[in-house]
């Protein structure tokens, strides 16, 4: 008799706990998908840099549906990249996913009201046991290469002060004077100026990998690593943006995802800065998807 | 996540992103709208201590706007009460909806985000009062036609709207001080906070691609020393100091005598809900609808309490006090016509006479045997 209130009291119980907020924060949804990526072997050198040769848009490519990240406050409201095509080649020492997607404006732009466009490959750290897609669950981080427009242009020499406001004025230093060379105890004293400088923030721009090695373990804990060996770059023609990002097969990096077994999972995620897309609003895969390594 | 939390500013439990963590005391700030010539002296102090570097040029943490048209962000609190729209404060309690409450599903909380040029024109609307000056107007209490200044840093809210928005978790609380700082090693840049922040007291920095804000300069505080906008106040409207929760208020501590003793200081927008630690006493010319609007129904019983400080030494005494030192006055006591203040373990730092002594010299100098003329 007892047995029969306590079980249906317990089972209303836990239903009400699941619903609570904190319940779903720790609810885990690992999702594997059916589509594959297979990275073709290829022997020699691999146009890193150049996304939009031939030998990327000759190989076959997969179309992956891309769905608003709905998880976590912030969420994306509105739709904006719908699917990706994916290619992938690897010459055993270094892997490389090739992304094109279409995209009307090429957002690269560093401003309080401007937004990048980007793109992002995800691997799970142990891939027996994958966990959430998104960003990783508690103690089972994803490993993230990241691409952003803005990063790119900073690198390739853009100021993004210099763009926005030309007639700008900087109350700035005497030690740097136009014409002046600057000395180095000087050079330390103007980077104490920027906190986000002198701290070494590996998100400045100028200063970060045109692709980011990211580490993620649930949406804030993340760390960006130290070892970055990642490389690419993204070109935008005609409405289309054409972006490589490449990593090393086999790194002795602990923070690295291993791919050398041949196979893994692999999640995309994509962001769209004229819809002011930026952090967890953005657009990702459905789940994993497997990942076949030729060799 | 949502947790329940306390608000005291608006007497009810409201939904917040993290539980209620309240730091072991919070820094806070009273400022006397009535006393500010809008010199700007506080917002040049900030600036060139904190913001002369590159991709700070559009940042003032400390700015001075005229109300009832000027604003920076251009039109901020337009935005955010439009979007929050039309609420209701009860007899004891606000009953309408905080920036959290409100926030559409899939957000933390309600938000805008202003445009690049609205951060262009720092003091739009300078001196512009609230309406034509018709012929015959002459002068009364509230003023038929008026304007004010409103002084605004960083709240270093309780419940901060930019630490609950920020998706990384670079953004905390000091337990120490309750200071709001962005962690400049962390922060990725993602704006969040710059859209939540109702009072919109967090800037973009196109340099370093991160989010900067007011840090109450935290090294003059640890020291004892008032931050430079406080410091430097050309009219004394600021007096810094420590907020108690209203149930641990003391009579001898400079910011509980005037938010919760007196009540004579408000906090601005306490609808907004982030329990917000920079306090207003209300200008006594201003229209008392829009100035409701602005500090909560306390404000027409703080405007009474104000005129009638020439009757009550102790409020006298204490805005006396205001900006007469460059110390924290955390103790303060009114006895025989002086107001003194203290440190928190009851040394004196200043003393101030509630009446300045008037002196006259009497007409004649004996000693020298000649009158004293104006003339020269
Ligand atoms: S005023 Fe804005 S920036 Fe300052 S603590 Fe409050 S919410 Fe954060
Ligand atoms: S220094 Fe004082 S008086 Fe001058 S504008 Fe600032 S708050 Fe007002």
């Amino acid at each position: 008799m007892q047995r029969k209130i306590i079980f249906p009291i317990l089972t209303v119980f836990l239903l009400l706990w699941y619903c609570t907020p904190e319940a779903s924060a720790q609810k885990k949804e690992v999702k594997i998908l059916p589509e594959k990526v297979v990275s073709k072997f290829q022997a020699g050198a691999l146009p890193l840099t150049d996304p939009t040769s031939g030998v990327w848009l000759n190989l076959p490519a997969s179309t992956v549906k891309l769905i608003p990240q709905d998880v976590q406050e912030p969420k994306l409201a509105a739709p904006s990249i719908g699917s990706i095509k994916v290619r992938s080649i690897n010459n055993g020492s270094w892997i490389a996913f090739h992304i094109e997607w279409e995209d009307a404006t090429e957002d690269f732009n560093l401003r309080a009201d401007r937004y990048s466009d980007g793109v992002s490959v995800e691997f799970p750290l142990n891939p027996k046991q994958p966990p959430d897609h998104r960003m990783g669950s508690e103690k089972e981080p994803i490993h993230l290469l990241l691409w952003k427009a803005y990063q790119q242009k900073a690198k390739e020499g853009t100021s993004f002060l210099a763009l926005n406001y030309p007639n700008r004025w900087s109350d700035y230093s005497p030690y740097e004077l136009p014409g002046h060379s600057v000395s180095p105890a000087h050079a330390a004293e103007i980077k104490g100026l920027l906190p986000a400088v002198a701290l070494g923030n590996p998100i400045v721009p100028g200063t970060a990998p045109v692709v980011e090695e990211i580490n993620a373990e649930t949406w804030n804990k993340v760390t960006i690593q130290e070892d970055q060996d990642a490389k690419g770059k993204g070109t935008w023609k005609d409405g289309r943006w054409y972006v490589v990002i490449a990593r090393p097969v086999i790194t002795p990096d602990p923070q690295d995802a291993p791919l050398d077994g041949g196979s893994s999972y692999v999640a995309f995620a994509c962001w769209d800065g004229a819809k002011a897309n930026q952090g967890p609003r953005k657009m990702v895969t459905e789940g994993w998807l497997s990942l076949e390594i030729g060799k | 996540m949502s947790h329940e939390v306390f608000n005291w500013q608006i007497n009810r439990k409201m939904t917040y992103w993290y539980p209620e963590h309240r730091p072991g005391r919070q820094f806070a700030g009273v400022f006397d709208i009535n006393k500010c010539i809008a010199c700007q002296t506080c917002s040049l102090a900030c600036k060139t201590t904190w913001t002369s570097g590159k991709g700070q040029e559009l940042m003032f943490w400390n700015n001075v706007e005229t109300k009832p048209w000027g604003g920076y962000p251009t039109a901020w609190d337009v935005n955010i009460l439009s979007r929050l729209g039309p609420q209701k404060w009860g007899a004891d309690e606000y009953e309408g909806a905080t920036v959290f409450e409100a926030a559409p599903k899939g957000e933390r909380v309600l938000q805008y985000q202003p445009e690049d040029g609205d951060w262009c024109n720092v003091n739009l609307g300078e001196d512009e009062c609230s309406g034509i000056i018709e012929k015959g107007t002459h002068l009364k209490l509230p003023h038929a036609v008026w304007f004010f200044y409103l002084q605004r840093i960083c709240n270093h809210c309780t419940y901060p709207a930019c630490l609950a928005a920020c998706p990384r978790g670079a953004i905390y609380k000091r337990p120490e001080d309750g200071v709001v700082l962005i962690d400049q090693k962390n922060c990725h840049g993602h704006r969040e906070c710059m859209k939540a922040c109702p009072y919109k007291r967090v800037f973009f920095n196109v340099v370093t691609g991160t989010s900067e804000k007011c840090i109450a300069c935290y090294p003059s505080l640890e020291s004892g020393k008032c931050n430079r906008c406080f410091e430097t106040c050309i009219g004394k409207i600021r007096l810094q100091g420590w907020i108690s929760t209203p149930e641990k208020a003391r009579e001898d501590n400079p910011v509980d005598f005037l938010v919760h003793i007196r009540k004579v200081a408000l906090p601005l927008y306490p609808q907004f809900g982030t329990e917000p630690n920079v306090y207003y006493i209300p200008p006594k010319q201003a229209d008392p609808v829009f100035l409701r609007q602005m500090f909560g129904p306390g404000v027409d019983k703080a405007i009474a309490t104000y005129k009638n400080a020439k009757n009550d030494p102790e409020l006298l005494g204490l805005l006396l006090l205001q900006g007469s030192s460059d110390r924290v006055i955390e103790r303060f006591r009114v006895k025989d016509g002086t107001a003194i203040g203290y440190t928190a373990k009851g040394a004196e730092i200043v003393r101030v006479p509630l009446k300045e002594p008037l002196h006259v010299r009497p007409y004649k100098d004996v000693a020298l045997d000649v009158f004293r003329h104006n003339v020269t």
